[in-house]
């Protein structure tokens, strides 16, 4: 983890009690997203452009990983419906899965997205541009070594990303992501930074 | 003749699977993308014997590969981690479910739909083998 994620402070603050129950915190100093680039399954490019001006939250995972990332996208799916009902329609985030297995991924990615929700966006590329989304969001993931079969297990972050309409990374979300009080971390950390901008 | 009636009602309740001491109480396969090149099975196991049972393997029709697997999540880092043996111990249940013990089933040969159901062999360290059809149901009809 790096020394910046290390000093945010828990979301918890002087907001509601059940606040202290989302597992989310924000960064003292929003980081920005460098330059990358990545794409979807029919080459639909996916780089920092696709951030400015509105709300993102990306996920790292893969498509092999039939327990925890379909669970961690159905509950985003939940959470971000939830936040739609208390933000404008132009603040409620766009989710984007990166796959980082694109070995295994590259060609059915948005489709795998797609299920969980109409507007995820599945994206994913090349191994230094992954890799570069996941240093800044201070991510990590791992390909283990294959088995006989050539099977291979893949560790990531469980965390997902927010990054604000400027493209800088602002907080972070731990799972189970409750969608009540995901979305009243997202529409306070919106109000925030409106404050701050105005 | 005077017997067939009853044999026929008999046969209408479901009974659930048995090895021995061992009862699969629980079997289902979560929809997943049609895409998807691996899902998953959960089941939920009770030992009502004396001794421990060891659950070995697994083998699911119209797949390639199935393997006992445990997701854990260590410091915000989520592991899956291939398992060679579950033990039940005597008298306890062992549950099966997202984000813990699962059965993994890989490259499966077609999209799976609502409804499916998935025959899934398990076998014990004794030998015997335990087949149950896991139903295929919407994710948020976990039960």
């Amino acid at each position: 983890m790096r020394a910046v994620v290390i000093a945010i402070g828990v979301w918890v603050a002087s907001s509601l009690a059940v606040a202290a129950q989302v597992q989310g915190v924000e960064l003292d100093t929003p980081e920005p997203i460098p330059e990358f680039s990545l794409s979807d399954q029919d080459g639909q490019t996916f780089t920092p452009d696709d951030l400015e001006g509105n709300w993102t939250v990306i996920m790292f995972g893969f498509n092999s990983c039939p327990d925890v990332c379909p669970f961690t996208l159905g509950n985003l799916e939940h959470a971000i419906s939830e936040t739609a009902m208390r933000v404008r329609p132009d603040n409620v985030p766009n989710v984007v899965f990166v796959s980082v297995d694109p070995d295994r991924d590259a060609e059915v990615v948005s489709d795998y997205a797609l299920y969980f929700h109409p507007e995820f966006l599945g994206v994913t590329g090349a191994r230094d541009q992954i890799d570069t989304l996941v240093e800044a969001t201070d991510s990590f993931y791992r390909l283990m070594p294959p088995d006989s079969n050539g099977y291979y297990e893949v560790q990531h972050s469980s965390a997902v990303s927010v990054i604000d309409p400027e493209g800088n990374l602002r907080a972070k979300l731990q799972p189970p992501f409750d969608a009540g009080l995901t979305a009243e971390f997202l529409a306070r950390l919106q109000i925030a930074y409106r404050r701050e901008k105005s | 003749m005077m017997f067939r009636p009853i044999v026929c009602a008999a046969m209408l309740i479901p009974l659930p699977a048995l090895a021995e001491s061992v009862t699969v109480v629980d079997a289902w396969v979560p929809m997943a993308p049609p895409t998807a090149m691996a899902h998953v099975a959960y089941i939920t196991l009770q030992n009502d014997g004396t001794e421990p049972r060891v659950l070995t393997g697994v083998n699911a029709d119209g797949y390639a590969m199935s393997h006992l697997h445990e997701s854990r999540e260590t410091e915000g880092v989520a592991t899956m981690t291939m398992l060679h043996q579950i033990e039940i111990p005597p008298g306890s249940i062992l549950m099966m479910k997202t984000g813990g013990l699962h059965i993994m089933l890989m490259r499966p040969e077609a999209p799976i739909a609502e409804g499916d159901l998935i025959t899934l062999s398990l076998t014990f360290a004794n030998d015997e083998t335990v087949t149950v059809d896991a139903p295929v149901k919407a994710r948020d009809a976990e039960s």
